[in-house]
């Protein structure tokens, strides 16, 4: 055994002089960000929110956090459930990273008359690293398709 | 004098298409209703062609172009101007009916108030004094027909047309996440 230990220390030697880049865990923010949605946790969505994000829907655009956790958040928030996506496209460096998408989500109605229904579309969600090395959503565009009925 | 003839068939052409507004296209650009349009351009080309045709003396040949163009067009303006007045006719007799439908359904629903005859009258105008309820077509009540949620197995848009939505174009409704 010590006859191989000064062998596994040169082995050893270049990945400990390997220079660690700080690359981020998109899986693991955006499980994070699903979850919170998930778990009807409006402030911790809105708290993983860029002063700056923007948000793009269709017609619609939404500047800044406020107009974004207003506009979107804490709109969808009551009228979905079961949240879940499907990421197809990922990359990531040191200050952004980003995934993109299908998702797919139950609506709930909104009079008991109404049925549920099945939505489904397409996402992508980019995050930014911010000045105090925390990652926060910069970017997030969906596109929906037509809600199936729930039969 | 055939030069002159034919300098004053054209200074008078121009005058035609260049009137007091001074250009012809501001002419042009302004509204002109079908009969008024159909018997300026009857008569140009009426003119033109009779000035052409009548080598002998282009002068009558114009005249005469110009009578009977002006008089050709403005028969074609007329037939535009009637099919246009008979269709926007039919379309001001649909919106009543779709009003009047409408009303009707308003007036089913808040005939349980009993105040629903004369919200339709007021909001109609029909004289029903001295007429009972059940003689006005408006306040007889319709089947009840529940808004519908779904077509073709998708929610429809519930907020079709409306601005600063997602899909304001969109009759399914598109926004679920």
């Amino acid at each position: 055994m010590t006859r191989f230990s000064p062998l596994m220390l040169l082995f050893l030697l270049p990945l400990a002089c390997t220079k660690q880049t700080d690359t981020a865990d998109v899986q693991t923010m955006n499980r994070q960000f699903i979850q919170a949605w998930n778990n009807k946790e409006t402030d911790k969505v809105v708290a993983l929110l860029a002063d700056s994000v923007q948000f793009l829907q269709g017609e619609t655009r939404f500047s800044g956090k406020a107009e974004v956790a207003q506009k979107w958040v804490r709109a969808t928030m009551p009228t979905i459930t079961n949240l879940k996506t499907n990421m197809v496209s990922t990359a990531t460096d040191s200050r952004v990273a980003y995934e993109a998408g299908t998702y797919s989500v139950d609506v709930l109605p909104t009079t008991p008359a109404e049925p549920r229904g099945i939505g489904e579309g397409n996402v992508m969600l980019l995050w930014k690293k911010g000045t105090d090395d925390v990652w926060k959503l910069s970017y997030a565009q969906l596109e929906g398709l037509p809600v199936q009925a729930r039969r | 004098m055939k030069t002159n003839q034919q300098f004053f068939i054209l200074a008078f052409l121009v005058a035609l298409f260049v009137g007091p507004e001074g250009s012809a296209q501001g002419i042009l650009q302004r509204k002109w209703n079908p009969k008024a349009k159909g018997t300026a351009i009857g008569a140009g080309v009426g003119g033109t062609a009779g000035a052409i045709i009548n080598k002998r003396n282009r002068v009558v040949g114009a005249g005469v172009g110009m009578a009977a163009g002006a008089a050709a067009g403005y028969a074609i303006g007329k037939g535009i101007d009637n099919r246009r007045r008979r269709a926007d006719a039919a379309a001001r007799a649909a919106e009543n009916r779709d009003y009047a439908a409408r009303t009707a359904r308003e007036n089913q629903s808040g005939a349980n108030a009993g105040t629903a005859e004369r919200a339709v009258t007021q909001r109609v105008g029909l004289k029903t004094a001295g007429v009972p309820a059940s003689a006005n077509t408006l306040t007889q009540p319709l089947p009840e027909q529940p808004a519908p949620f779904t077509r073709n197995g998708y929610l429809l848009n519930t907020a079709y047309g409306e601005a600063n939505t997602a899909y304001p174009t969109s009759e399914y409704r598109r926004k679920s996440w």
